[in-house]
């Protein structure tokens, strides 16, 4: 059960990564200035989506890994804990 | 482990993709000339990279934590680092190499053994004239 949390976790930590990486690809025109004369220039556009994408992608794959790893966990040390009670 | 493997791969197809678009697009687009690299293009292209290295450092991880699960399951046959057996000449040992050489070995002694039986024990044989005689540690004294 603690392989499952731990190998949950450096996945986790590599998505949290990505999500960074997104955060900054969206936001990175209005940081970095980049030209926007008449509405949005095509490379704001293109930076915006993939910064989206990627950290949409991250966030859910990140809860998905941890929930599930949590889920295992809990279930796997919930029939020890019963016998542990009822003695 | 089917879930860490399908999300994994599959973040790491999707971020490998971005990232990729993400470098080529300054020039896909148009935004970049022959000159001098814009502040876009720098910023594009190094995120496109960070993006390409985290998705090939999430398959590497898949892919170990895979091979880790299999191995536990008893599908793939654990590394082993076994070190064989030196010989006295410094070369290694198989155990179907000792196996030959133990039944060589029988079967020089049983024809040994055959051989002694059926011949009369010889006697030591006499010095020959041909070789000089050396004098014994008895006689210099």
């Amino acid at each position: 059960m603690k392989t499952e949390l731990s190998r949950g976790l450096a996945l986790v930590f590599i998505f949290a990564l990505g999500l960074a990486a997104g955060i900054w690809a969206f936001i990175s025109p209005w940081v970095l200035t980049y030209p926007m004369g008449n509405g949005w220039s095509s490379s704001v556009w293109s930076s915006v989506w993939v910064g989206a994408v990627v950290a949409g992608l991250s966030s859910a794959s990140a809860i998905v890994i941890l929930a599930r790893a949590l889920y295992v966990t809990l279930n796997r040390s919930q029939p020890a804990n019963t016998n542990q009670g009822g003695e | 482990m089917i879930v860490r493997l399908v999300f994994g791969l599959g973040w790491a197809v999707a971020t490998g993709l971005a990232g990729g678009w993400l470098m080529l697009s300054p020039w896909a687009l148009g935004e970049q000339g022959g000159g001098d690299w814009t502040t876009v293009t720098r910023a594009e292209l190094f995120t496109g990279v960070g993006l390409i290295a985290l998705a090939v450092s999430a398959v590497v991880v898949v892919a170990a934590q895979a091979a880790r699960s299999l191995r536990e399951a008893g599908v793939i046959e654990p590394a082993r680092h076994v070190r064989r057996p030196r010989t006295e000449a410094g070369g290694t040992t198989s155990p179907e190499m000792e196996k030959a050489l133990i039944a060589l070995a029988q079967a020089l002694a049983e024809d040994l053994e055959s051989q002694r039986e059926a011949a009369p024990a010889p006697r030591p044989a006499p010095p020959s004239t041909d070789q000089p005689v050396r004098p014994n540690w008895r006689d210099e004294r």
